[in-house]
């Protein structure tokens, strides 16, 4: 079968029928993700092929679904639960930094907890401060997880597929916003995208831009107007965001000489403040300027200003202009 | 309200059952006292910043673990360190384990008591007092849907009965009927007995006296029994209200069935001489290696 043209929410729904066919031991569960079909439609048709049993409708309670995945996980299943919204994953915030981040260490490996967590992140929506956040840095910052967002279909169905077979727990960050706006080839069947390693989104000799999730299509226009300028951008999308592919970011910068590093979540102890910090660790005498952010604002997620808040190809022309122009 | 079919087998046929449990229960409950006193003992000397002792909990805890099944989990805190002696982890491992020395199989990365020992199908935490509770509940949904006998059991006190996470784990038990059992020990401190609470949640409940240690190994193994048939999981509270409830009653019903006085020094000689070589191998052996501080965080294959 010819690969076929899906979104990316399509991608992530293709993934988790192929996990589940392939290996009984993996489940899904979470609130509405049965008969209903997930309130983004990722979970849709599981339950009427693999049944109750492995497409299991859980109370409203996220320590609940994350823990009794942690359970699940040490009997040897490969859970996927879901949480509705990443707004909504702090009351099982325990149950990820504490126990299922810390199961394989605090054991000394004996036990593992193969558990992927999917949450849709990030704004755009008229979501408000509840429905839109970017909380990737929480937990990039706790030793023992796996953090990942793709920007593709493609990516998606790869990097989701390569998150179930993983012995490690993974959050894997799904970006709302471009669920179906992103649509590309999807191949059929099996395929992985490895953890931990970045695409090279664009080549460009003038400044490298490093980006995830929605923000690589913010990236992507910004560098098609600034081309027109005479301004190549090289675009860097980490896609594991922890373990990073510092290796390739780092190859970039130092061709280039600028980083400008964009995303969502609000700029203070982001995770463009890691990556900044690894960069001028390793490109410290290639950099020609400053490593620069472009992120959202110290403000929780705003209704009725979204845009203002968020990151546009306009923000991020001006940051690169102004790091060539250092 | 439970149910218990009547014991068909003859008196002399249950006695000597009872002889053969409570022989057990009080050789672990003598084992597991020891261990704690040790680490009393290390804790006052500064060897250790801090100990569980699960005092009169002890007799629930050993009991319940003894009604559970080789491949079953048990799931519990520091407090429950006596359950992890009948499931087959020796005393020269947890007394490792507690002074961070080679040979505690998590590498000293818990605090004292909080044992993890997959061997032995114990995993003891020292984090939340009841998040456990809520793994149980999983591991306990995942041996539903496979059918399987494997159960979980899940060993909690009173100060995780106001935690938000034991709603968690009995609602989502109750619900997905999960191989589960859980156990609540040491004294009742204000809180609604869980016979009464545990209808809230559709979750079969039963009392048992926690100074018992044959009454709760029958009700542990009964549950069990529910749990394999599918029937969903038991809470069973084997907390006392008063202190003079809390000693084990367990040697003087030996005593009375006349099989503690010919066993008496011949076990407490055998428990002082393992206690005495596994504190000597423990205080010998090494400290757990530096290299190991970064190990085992991720899979090593995948970064």
């Amino acid at each position: 079968m010819n690969a076929r043209s899906l979104n990316l929410v399509q991608a992530v729904n293709d993934a988790l029928h192929v996990a589940m066919t392939e290996d009984d031991t993996v489940v899904v569960l979470g609130e509405d993700i049965g008969k209903f079909g997930g309130v983004f439609r990722a979970t849709v048709g599981l339950h009427d092929t693999f049944g109750p049993d492995r497409v299991i409708d859980t109370p409203l309670n996220e320590a609940g679904i994350i823990g009794t995945a942690v359970g699940m996980g040490l009997y040897g299943m490969r859970p996927v639960p879901e949480i509705q919204f990443a707004d909504f994953i702090y009351p099982g915030f325990d149950h990820i930094v504490n126990e299922l981040a810390k199961y394989r260490y605090r054991s000394g490996g004996q036990f593992t907890c193969p558990v992927t967590i999917r949450t849709p992140v990030g704004g755009g929506i008229r979501g408000g401060h509840y429905h839109s956040q970017s909380p990737e840095a929480y937990f990039i910052h706790t030793p023992g997880l796996k953090v990942v967002c793709p920007s593709t279909p493609y990516d998606a169905k790869g990097l989701l597929l390569a998150s179930i077979a993983s012995d490690d727990p993974v959050l894997f960050l799904e970006p709302k916003p471009i669920y179906r706006r992103a649509t590309g080839q999807v191949p059929p069947g099996r395929y992985t995208v490895d953890l931990g390693s970045a695409r090279i989104v664009r080549e460009g000799d003038d400044a490298t831009l490093v980006a995830w999730g929605a923000m690589v299509a913010v990236c992507e226009e910004a560098a098609g107007r600034l081309a027109g300028e005479g301004i190549e951008c090289g675009i860097v999308d980490p896609r594991t965001l922890w373990p990073l592919d510092i290796d390739a970011i780092c190859e970039q910068v130092d061709a280039t000489g600028r980083a400008i590093i964009v995303h969502e979540a609000p700029r203070s102890c982001g995770f463009g403040a890691e990556i900044s910090a690894l960069v001028q660790e390793r490109c410290f005498l290639s950099l020609e300027a400053p490593i620069t952010r472009v992120t959202g604002y110290d403000v929780p997620f705003p209704y009725t200003l979204e845009h203002t808040y968020l990151p546009s190809p306009r923000r991020v022309m001006d940051a690169v202009m102004a790091s060539v122009n250092y | 309200m439970t149910v218990i079919v009547a014991d068909q087998t003859s008196k002399e046929a249950r006695d000597a059952r009872d002889r053969e449990r409570l022989t057990v229960l009080v050789t672990q409950q003598l084992r597991a006292q020891r261990v704690e006193e040790q680490l009393e003992t290390w804790l006052r000397r500064g060897l250790l910043g801090r100990t569980s002792p699960a005092g009169g909990a002890r007799v629930a805890i050993v009991a319940a673990a003894c009604a559970m099944g080789a491949d079953d989990l048990v799931f519990g805190t520091a407090r429950d360190l006596p359950a992890a002696f009948p499931r087959g982890m020796s005393v020269e491992t947890a007394l490792r384990q507690a002074l961070g020395r080679d040979g505690d199989p998590a590498l000293g990365r818990g605090l004292p008591g909080a044992v993890r020992h997959r061997r032995s199908g114990v995993t003891l935490s020292d984090s939340s007092p009841a998040a456990h509770l809520v793994h149980a509940a999983g591991f306990g949904h995942a041996a539903q849907l496979k059918n399987t006998d494997r159960v979980a059991l899940g060993l909690f006190g009173s100060g995780a009965q106001g935690n938000g996470e034991v709603h968690a784990a009995f609602n989502f038990a109750a619900l997905m009927k999960s191989r589960v059992i859980f156990v609540a020990r040491g004294p009742l401190a204000g809180e609604l007995p869980l016979v009464e609470a545990a209808p809230a949640w559709g979750i079969h409940a039963v009392a048992v006296d926690g100074a018992d240690g044959l009454a709760v190994w029958e009700a542990v193994e009964q549950a069990r029994v529910r749990a394999v048939a599918g029937d969903g999981p038991t809470v069973v509270d084997a907390r006392w209200r008063h202190a003079d409830e809390q000693g084990s009653r367990d040697v003087r019903r030996l005593t009375e069935l006349g099989g503690w006085s010919e066993q008496r020094d011949g076990i407490i000689a055998g428990l002082d001489a393992e206690l005495a070589a596994a504190v000597g191998a423990a205080r010998d052996a090494p400290r757990v290696p530096e290299h190991t501080l970064t190990e085992h965080l991720l899979d090593e294959a995948d970064v």
